[in-house]
């Protein structure tokens, strides 16, 4: 081999070098892996979303919310402990919108940041019950019809909030901090009304 | 495909992904763009496990940047930029030479040529890393200094002058692995 003397390589070490490019090759799995860990991020639409990306973009933001919603404000995580929610409950029904729907995936992160830190507000401030995300598999039950599948495109509820608050204007006034609104959402406010198991001292 | 069919073509596929979250758009990016990042994180970090993982954040680091690409570089050369900084990272939390010498193969016996395979990705191994990655980015992979500039946010004169020095080391340590370790 001869050596060069300068800093150029010679023929044979650039063919060598270049060599290397062939190898060695990424894993089978790793691409599937990177795929989960986008997709459970909110970086990619589940499959079942993919044809509606407007329902998976408020889905995949209220997938955040209760990501943070249940392990962090229900959880045992060691956070700040929160009063218990007292007051009559209101349900809020988070449904979709068209301006939601244009949001990219990676602006969705900052939507659930912003989500995550209003409900771990309602959670200190001993407000919030409850949330969850719905899927998008839904099905009608109906005595004459029998079970029909729900076409996700003809669902618009993509999760709910459970809050405890002393009047319905004080719930509609909780509901209008909800930054859900501002990024385009409806929330619909249904008072739940009480039982005797519900309001147990 | 020229160039430009190709970059507006990845264009299209990234707007997808990160508009729509489509899928089908992220996996054949994946599948242009991995092979050359792994390939490059495999040889920053010298084992497998990590380049696994410096690839996956690549890829996420990259979703979550991609509304800010301006895409004045190729979509591979922002990628390498990110693959690289990643690499950097692990490599402070866990430097190589804890690693390097359980994880690559052995190399031939020393009458061999020096520039077999083995022992020509042991010497790259042992590079300081910013030779490594301006030697890898340029004389493995093909990168001119100005795209290596634009990955690595230097100027091209830098990278022309790390260059030099990377392959003077390399040298050494070729000529080092004949009269050294392999004498008995």
């Amino acid at each position: 081999m001869t050596r060069d003397t300068d800093d150029q390589l010679n023929p044979e070490e650039h063919e060598k070098l270049r060599g290397l490019s062939r190898g060695p090759e990424s894993p089978s799995g790793l691409e599937q892996r990177v795929v989960d860990s986008l997709r459970s991020r909110g970086l990619l639409a589940s499959r079942a979303r993919r044809h509606f990306h407007w329902t998976w973009a408020v889905a995949s933001v209220t997938a955040g919310v209760f990501c943070f919603g249940a392990g962090v404000l229900f959880g045992s995580r060691g956070v700040a402990t929160a009063p218990k929610p007292a007051g009559n409950q209101y349900v809020l029904l988070l449904t979709n919108s068209s301006s939601v729907a244009t949001s990219g995936a990676p602006q969705e992160i900052a939507l659930v940041q912003e989500y995550s830190a209003w409900a771990q507000r309602q959670r200190l401030a001993g407000r919030l019950i409850a949330g969850e995300k719905l899927n998008d598999a839904s099905l009608e039950l109906s005595g004459s019809q029998g079970l029909q599948e729900v076409h996700t495109q003809d669902t618009s509820l993509g999760g709910y909030f459970v809050i405890a608050a002393p009047s319905l204007d004080a719930a509609i006034a909780i509901a209008r901090t909800c930054p859900h609104l501002k990024r385009g959402g409806t929330i619909v406010i249904r008072p739940i009304d009480p039982t005797s198991e519900q309001h147990d001292p | 495909m020229t160039p430009e069919v190709a970059l507006a073509d990845e264009r299209a596929l990234a707007e997808k992904f990160w508009r729509h979250g489509d899928e089908s758009a992220f996996r054949a990016l994946y599948r242009r763009q991995t092979p050359l990042l792994y390939r490059v994180a495999y040889r920053m970090v010298a084992n497998a496990d990590r380049a696994d993982d410096i690839v996956q954040d690549t890829w996420l680091r990259a979703a979550q940047g991609l509304p800010s690409f301006r895409w004045q570089s190729s979509l591979s050369t922002w990628l390498v930029g990110i693959v690289v900084n990643r690499s950097r990272e692990e490599i402070r939390r866990t430097p190589n030479e804890v690693l390097a010498q359980d994880e690559l193969p052995e190399p031939p016996a020393r009458d061999q040529d020096p520039w077999q395979r083995l022992d020509l990705e042991r010497a790259i191994a042992q590079l300081p890393e910013g030779y490594r990655e301006i030697l890898l980015l340029h004389d493995v992979e093909g990168y001119t200094h100005e795209e290596i500039a634009q990955a690595l946010e230097i100027e091209a004169s830098t990278s022309r002058s790390q260059l030099a020095r990377a392959r003077a080391a390399m040298r050494v340590s070729l000529e080092q692995r004949m009269d050294g370790p392999h004498d008995t």
